[in-house]
């Protein structure tokens, strides 16, 4: 199963989802590998502290094999796609779509025999851009995780438009929602997201001690039993 | 003689066969392009459409996108390719419901579709609805 992440805006908590998320996966048993598509802004090599060589920059450049690329986190069975930040758009490497298209599946697909894996999660490029369109176009799922910040609404307004457009149908996250005011929250981006023809999965209120990891920790490894996990667990569940 | 007859017999039946081929190529060909049109979404967006359309026909229809209202000949300038190929593709366009096509004299105009005012605010009112009450919630 391809699963991707998507934002309008940056600071909506997108690669810590994905993180914890990968984190619970793997922890369960699953077999999980993380791609690094936000080559804009690259992060998950620093939550995970990948030391990397190549990425998949290189990759897509054709500088190195598939296999140069996958690094395993610690004894986990999860494994990670560092990218490094390059200023070009992944489609901007290639002659057409399709061909970017061809080598992301290349890579996925060699990934996936290699090391049998169950679930491919996609962190992509805030925004709309053509890599986290791409991305869109070839996982399974596409969720958006948002804020109540209006410039986030509006956003996810456009992304989910995008996703329809693509043919996806997108799932949406409210994340850092006010925790004084979580339930009159949820009602009303429940009524939005009926409105816009998404499904959400739910809503994780802002969480003191997860901002103050400053990505230093994963909390899904370090406190399972967080009440930020809790709540990834189940949007988890409605996701998969 | 009659060894070489038989030869040039030979060698028409395989030209004919050769020939038909091609037909049923094209026509196959021309199915699939209908077919992948078809199970393309109805959209006008740049940035969607480059991973939607079938690699051939971007070309022409990004060149229409370009001109804005452009002749078959106009758009084969872009793309350097035949006219008649711009021609086919730019009509395979129209009936998709890509393009919109009007006649000025004996030339035919093709220009982007655009959506209905309505359709793109489909769900702008959803947007509004929820600032409102996000508004009223956090004062």
């Amino acid at each position: 199963m391809l699963l991707s992440f998507h934002s309008y805006k940056g600071g909506t908590g997108k690669t810590t989802f994905v993180g914890n998320l990968g984190a619970m996966l793997a922890r369960d048993g699953q077999k999980v590998c993380i791609v690094d598509t936000d080559v804009s802004g690259p992060g998950i090599h620093s939550l995970f502290d990948i030391k990397y060589e190549k990425t998949l920059i290189d990759f897509l450049q054709d500088t190195c094999n598939a296999k140069d690329v996958v690094y395993r986190y610690k004894d986990l069975n999860l494994f990670i796609v560092p990218s490094r930040a390059c200023e070009e758009d992944i489609s901007a490497l290639f002659e057409t779509p399709q061909d970017a298209k061809n080598k992301m599946l290349e890579l996925i697909n060699f990934i996936k025999d290699e090391f049998n894996i169950d679930k491919f999660i996609f962190d992509c490029s805030p925004g709309i851009n053509k890599s986290s369109l791409l991305t869109m176009n070839i996982v399974n799922k596409a969720t958006i995780i948002s804020t109540i910040d209006v410039q986030d609404i509006r956003g996810t307004y456009i992304l989910s438009s995008m996703a329809d457009k693509l043919g996806t149908h997108a799932n949406l996250v409210f994340n850092r929602t006010p925790r004084d005011k979580q339930k009159e929250i949820d009602g009303i981006v429940k009524d939005f997201s009926d409105n816009l023809g998404t499904n959400l999965l739910g809503s994780i209120a802002f969480d003191e001690s997860i901002a103050r990891t400053w990505s230093r920790k994963i909390a899904m490894l370090d406190d399972p039993e967080c009440d930020y996990c809790t709540h990834l667990r189940e949007i988890a569940q409605g996701l998969i | 003689m009659l060894i070489s007859m038989s030869e040039q017999n030979k060698r028409i039946d395989l030209f004919e066969k050769l020939a038909n081929l091609e037909k049923h190529i094209e026509a196959l060909e021309s199915r699939i392009l209908k077919l992948e049109l078809s199970s393309s979404s109805q959209i006008d967006d740049k940035m969607a459409v480059f991973l939607n359309v079938p690699d051939s026909i971007r070309k022409s229809l990004f060149a229409v996108s370009k001109l804005e209202s452009c002749t078959a000949d106009e758009v084969s300038s872009i793309t350097g390719r035949h006219r008649s190929i711009e021609n086919k593709y730019l009509n395979e366009l129209y009936r998709a419901g890509w393009l919109e096509r009007n006649r000025k004299g004996k030339k035919i105009y093709y220009s982007m579709r655009n959506r209905s005012l309505a359709e793109k605010d489909e769900y702008w009112s959803a947007v509004e609805e929820v600032e409102s009450k996000l508004d009223q919630l956090l004062g």
